[in-house]
Formats: C-alpha cells, sequence, structure tokens
C-alpha cells in the first residue's frame, strides 16, 4: 500500500494536479457512500489518473466489500495529500510539464522533501521566476534587474 | 519600488491575509514576525502586529476597509513608529502624527520614535519633590499633584473633570511644561472646545491634542496613548517637562476589549481580557520624575477613568486606582448640589503629592480636612432639626465659607502663594459677618489684582519662611491694610 501511495504522491508535480485528485478523491468517497456494495474496481476503471487507479485497487484488496473502511482510507489519503509542503514560483510565462518535473526533482534532491509547485503565471516579471516558501521571499525576476538598470542610469 | 516592494526586498520574506474581521487580521507566512512590528500589504495598508501564534499572526489593520483576503505581506523588520517633532506643538494630530486640524502638513525633519517601549528602569527615576499646582485650591491643598506623579482623575460623566484637567494644563503651560492631550473616542465637537479654551488662555502653542473619532478605527483608539507616551517622552528627552492627559482609559479598555473579542482571545471578568491591567500599567509606567544630564525632567500622567452613578468600585476603575499615585473622585452627588469642582475630597487620595508640600502647606491642609470633616458630620446632625449650639453653628459657618472658597470657575486659575493666603484670611476670620455673595466678590477682587497688578510681590519669598499656622496669622495680621484697600 505505501509503495502505492509513494508513488501516487510522487506523480503530483503542481497544485493544479493535486487540487483535481482532491476533487477527484471526493466524487469517489460519495461512490462509496451511496452504493455501500465495496467495489472500487469499477469506479478505478472510470478514473483518468493511473496511480489513482491503482491505489483504489490495491484498498479493494486490503478492505473487500468493507466501505466504511474504505471511506476513512481516502479520508486519511486526502490528509496527506493536504499536507504536502507548496513552494509558489511566479513565472512570465508558460513552461511544458517535463520542465516543472526537472524543477520539482531538483528540489526534492537538494531538500529531500516532497514538495509540489503552486505556478501563477504574471507576464509582469519578464523573465526569471519570483519563489516563495514558507514565507520566505526571493525575487530572480528580469523586471528586478531591469529596475536596478534604470535605477542606475537615472543616478 | 513602492514602500510594500521595498521591504519584501529587504527583509525577503511574505505573508498572506488569511482572514480579517473589522480591523483585525490572520497574516500567514512572514516567518521571523515579532510582536509590536509593522507590516505592511499590497495595497499600501499598514498594521501592527498585535500577537503571534504557530502558524499566523494577529494583527490590528489601521485601515481594513480595503484589505482583501489573500493579499500579500511584507514585513518592515522594525517597530511601529511615528514620526515627531517640535512642530506638533499647537496642533490637533490622529495617533500617527497625521494632522486632523485642517491647517497643513507638518513640516521640518522627523524623528522616527517606536510606538511601545518598556517604562525606565528605578536606576533613572528620581523622588517626586516638584508640585505641580493646578490652580485649584482643593486639589492644591487637599489632593495635591507632584510632578512625575500618576494621578487618576474618577467621576462620572459631566461632572467638570475635563475642566479640571484644562485648568491643570492651564497652570503647567504657563510654567513652560508641554502639555499633551489624548482624546480617545471624543467627538469632534468636545475637542473643538478644548483647543477654544486653549486659544483663549493664549497656551495653544504649547499644547499637542491628539484624538481620534468614534467613527475611527478601533487600531487608531487602541494606539491614542501610546502614541501620546511616544510624544511625551519626546519632549521629555529633549529636558522638558511635560504633563498627559489620557482622556479616558476607561474608553480604551471597552476598545482593547473589541480588539481582543475579535481576536477570539479568552474573556476574562467583564469580559475583559487577561492582559488589561498590564497594558495600562505598562504605558503608565513611562511616566514618572526621571534624572537627566542637566537635572530631572518628568511626565506627569493624569489619566480619567469614567464612573457610572458614583461607583468606583468597577473593573477599570479599580485598576486603574492600583496602578496609579492615588484618585481624584468627581462626586456627582456634590456635582448636583452646586460644587465646582465637585471633588469628594474624603474619597480623594493623593500618594505621592504630600512629599511635595512645605511643612505650613502641610499644617493647613491637616487644618482644612479636618474642618470640613467637622462640618460635613455636623451637617448630617443639624438635619434632625435639633435646636444648635453657638459653637455647631460656628462649625457650619465656616464650612459654608469654605465651600465659597472652595467654589472656582473654570477661568480662575488661583496660585498657590495666594491659596495659602486665603485660608490665612478665613481662619483669622477676616470677613467674620459678611455674606458670602461678598466673600466671593472679594476673593475675584483679590485674585484679579494679583494676577494683573502683581501687587503682593513680597509674598512667594515671604511664604516659604512661613513655619507654622501662627506665623501665618501673623503675616496675615501685617498686610491685612493692603488687603483691606484691594477689596474695598
Amino acid at each position: 500500500m505505501e509503495k502505492v501511495l509513494n508513488k501516487l504522491i510522487k506523480e503530483i508535480i503542481t497544485t493544479e494536479e493535486l487540487n483535481s485528485i482532491l476533487l477527484e478523491i471526493d466524487k469517489i468517497q460519495r461512490e462509496v457512500f451511496e452504493k455501500q456494495n465495496g467495489s472500487l474496481s469499477k469506479i478505478a476503471k472510470e478514473l483518468e489518473n493511473h496511480q489513482l487507479e491503482n491505489y483504489l485497487l490495491e484498498l479493494e484488496k486490503i478492505y473487500p466489500k468493507n466501505p466504511e473502511e474504505q471511506f476513512s482510507s481516502l479520508e486519511k489519503l486526502k490528509k496527506n495529500l493536504q499536507i504536502i509542503s507548496q513552494i509558489r514560483i511566479q513565472i512570465a510565462y508558460p513552461v511544458s510539464k517535463a520542465f516543472l518535473k526537472n524543477i520539482v526533482s531538483w528540489i526534492e534532491k537538494e531538500t529531500h522533501k516532497k514538495l509540489i509547485l503552486d505556478i501563477i503565471l504574471n507576464p509582469k516579471i519578464v523573465g526569471g521566476a519570483i519563489i516563495e516558501y514558507q514565507g520566505k521571499y526571493e525575487n530572480f525576476s528580469l523586471e528586478k534587474e531591469i529596475d536596478k538598470i534604470i535605477r542606475e542610469k537615472q543616478i | 519600488m513602492n514602500e510594500f516592494e521595498l521591504y519584501l526586498e529587504k527583509n525577503k520574506e511574505i505573508g498572506r491575509v488569511s482572514a480579517f474581521f473589522q480591523s483585525t487580521a490572520h497574516i500567514s507566512g512572514l516567518p521571523t514576525l515579532r510582536i509590536g512590528e509593522m507590516i505592511i500589504t499590497e495595497s499600501g495598508i499598514k498594521g501592527i502586529v498585535h500577537g503571534l501564534k504557530k502558524d499566523l499572526a494577529e494583527t490590528l489593520m489601521l485601515d481594513a476597509k480595503n484589505l482583501r483576503a489573500g493579499e500579500s505581506v511584507a514585513r518592515s523588520g522594525k517597530l511601529f513608529e511615528i514620526p515627531v517633532n517640535e512642530n506638533l506643538l499647537g496642533r490637533i494630530v490622529n495617533p500617527l502624527c497625521q494632522p486632523i486640524d485642517n491647517q497643513g502638513p507638518i513640516r521640518e525633519k522627523k524623528i522616527f520614535k517606536k510606538l511601545q517601549k518598556t517604562a525606565p528602569p528605578f536606576i533613572k527615576r528620581a523622588r517626586i519633590k516638584q508640585p505641580l499646582e493646578t490652580g485649584i485650591m482643593m486639589v492644591d491643598l487637599l489632593v495635591p499633584i507632584g510632578e512625575g506623579q500618576r494621578e487618576l482623575i474618577i467621576g462620572d460623566a459631566k461632572t467638570g473633570k475635563t475642566t479640571l484637567l484644562l485648568q491643570s494644563l492651564l497652570g503647567q503651560t504657563k510654567k513652560g511644561a508641554i502639555c499633551i492631550y489624548v482624546g480617545i473616542r471624543k467627538k469632534d465637537i468636545a475637542i473643538k472646545l478644548i483647543e477654544d479654551y486653549l486659544k483663549k488662555q493664549g497656551v495653544f502653542s504649547q499644547t499637542i491634542i491628539i484624538n481620534t473619532t468614534p467613527d475611527d478605527s478601533t487600531t487608531l483608539s487602541y494606539l491614542a496613548p501610546y502614541s501620546g507616551m511616544t510624544i511625551a517622552e519626546y519632549f521629555k528627552d529633549k529636558g522638558k517637562k511635560v504633563a498627559i492627559i489620557f482622556d479616558d482609559l476607561s474608553t480604551h479598555a471597552k476598545v482593547y476589549r473589541e480588539i481582543s473579542l475579535l481576536l477570539k482571545r479568552p474573556p476574562g471578568r467583564n469580559l475583559y481580557p487577561g492582559d488589561i491591567f498590564h497594558i495600562h500599567a505598562a504605558l503608565l509606567e513611562r511616566a514618572g520624575n526621571f534624572k537627566d544630564k542637566e537635572g530631572e525632567t518628568s511626565i506627569t500622567a493624569l489619566p480619567v477613568a469614567e464612573t457610572l452613578e458614583n461607583d468606583i468600585s468597577g473593573y477599570i476603575q479599580t485598576n486603574l486606582m492600583a496602578m496609579t499615585d492615588g484618585h481624584i473622585f468627581f462626586d456627582i452627588n456634590e456635582f448636583r448640589k452646586g460644587k465646582r469642582p465637585a471633588i469628594n475630597a474624603f474619597l480623594s487620595v493623593s500618594r505621592v503629592g504630600n512629599q511635595t508640600k512645605t511643612p505650613i502647606e502641610r499644617e493647613v491642609a491637616g487644618w482644612v480636612r479636618k474642618k470640613l470633616l467637622e462640618y460635613e458630620r455636623t451637617l448630617e446632625l443639624a438635619q434632625f432639626g435639633t435646636e444648635l449650639t453657638e459653637e455647631t453653628q460656628k462649625t457650619i459657618e465656616l464650612g459654608k465659607r469654605m465651600e465659597v472658597l472652595f467654589n472656582q470657575s473654570p477661568e480662575a486659575i488661583i496660585p498657590h502663594n495666594l491659596q495659602i493666603i486665603l485660608i490665612g484670611l478665613l481662619i483669622s476670620d477676616f470677613w467674620g459677618n459678611k455674606s458670602t455673595v461678598t466673600m466671593e466678590e472679594d476673593i475675584d477682587k483679590i485674585l484679579e489684582v494679583y494676577n494683573k497688578k502683581n501687587n503682593l510681590p513680597e509674598l512667594g519669598e515671604e511664604i516659604k519662611d512661613i513655619k507654622d499656622i501662627t506665623h501665618l496669622l501673623f503675616l496675615i495680621k501685617e498686610m491685612m491694610h493692603k488687603i483691606v484697600q484691594i477689596v474695598m
């Protein structure tokens, strides 16, 4: 179970993805509550997220025909996902998912922590990035550099 | 770059407004924030950190009307400060030292002073030795105040508390002191009346009025006394004597209660938070008589507390009594009887004022207190309608004359030396069988001559040398012809 959970968490890169998974889990919980038959395989087949699908199948194996336990396990999963630290990055233009994945794996390698990216598009910063993490703020934007040059020239 | 961006770049910390209600806000982020620090939002709204929780900071915002949830917040890295300079004199400002009197901006270079500071330690304090002359006989004789003392003015609304404060303010400014009046949730009309009185007396240029109206935010009202004290400390550091009036701290306590309840702090007695005593004590501790390089300087604090139907046993009222060096009690019953100022001398206390008095002043005060007490008791007995002995009638007559003597109009400031002379005249039975109306006229005449012509210049020196009442009566006898000429 832990392996499947780790894989699911590892797959999440951005807050957008996290939010969509949380919505999916809500939906699954609703169905589990309504049907009360303890069958998760049917629901799993309809899911787009492969890792979440695996998680549900694994859950069904552990708690077959036990909707109550399935429901509370999904609740625990939601809590586990909600506590993942986020790092907010402002960038000027959209970047590919592969690029974001590279960033996340680099951060994880450096910090030994699972982090997800809260990407905000802000064309005002021209280029580079503004990074916020747990109240810390670093401005690596091109806007700041341009401002600096303008100020120096004015002096 | 605006102020927010500058602080963000400087401190490299960012937070978000996670919730806000009225003038309080919860801020997440900003990991190294301190209590009392100034913060600024993306839209330029400033705030002050009031409390810190595990993941949140409780802040008091100066303008909560335009605040948005999720807005970015930067810390300033410094405690909340206000700009002060000498040009604040003669102005009416809000607690942020921004003028509210339509007289234009406050010019010249300003010094930024921290709003919340710890009180000076014991080692920097000096014994209170100088009397603070209010010019009100009842106060100066029976409840004397010393420079650097904290004396509570307590009483019902509309009993003449502000009048007494203004009279004492007048007496102080005439001696060159700086006076600061802090109004908490006072209506503009009340401030206008104070301004007019001070302007009429020609002392407005030595006064600063800090006011918040009932329409202002709770944060501003909460900060008003701290702002006043900070300005007082600025002038004290310049070697000037300062008198500060807080009108009134019971309203301030209500403001603080409002803030604490909004911040969901556990309510205590009368719903006030547990630290209500601390916040007022910490404020009033900043007043006192201090050692200076060139001698001594002082901040005399005159906080006001309002009561309801003479009930001085209220929570805030007793708190304030405990943290001050005495209190002057304005009795609504005395006020209804027509006594002005309506001070109840028997329920008023001055714990350090007596040490500023000379032996003759102490003896005169003792005599007055004794006679007043006799008068009160005799009046109570006289109510039963029994036939009064000659001695009892004399006591009542003397008591009535003392009442006339202690009844003062707001404009009448009786100098200290003259107060002793007037009591001397009373003891020597100067007014004999004259009516109380004639007595009132005589007092006015003597006061007028003393103030305008300074007809009794030698009085000051002579009063200093008087040892006891017998000596005083001898002096009165010597100057009798002069006084008779004045009242003729």
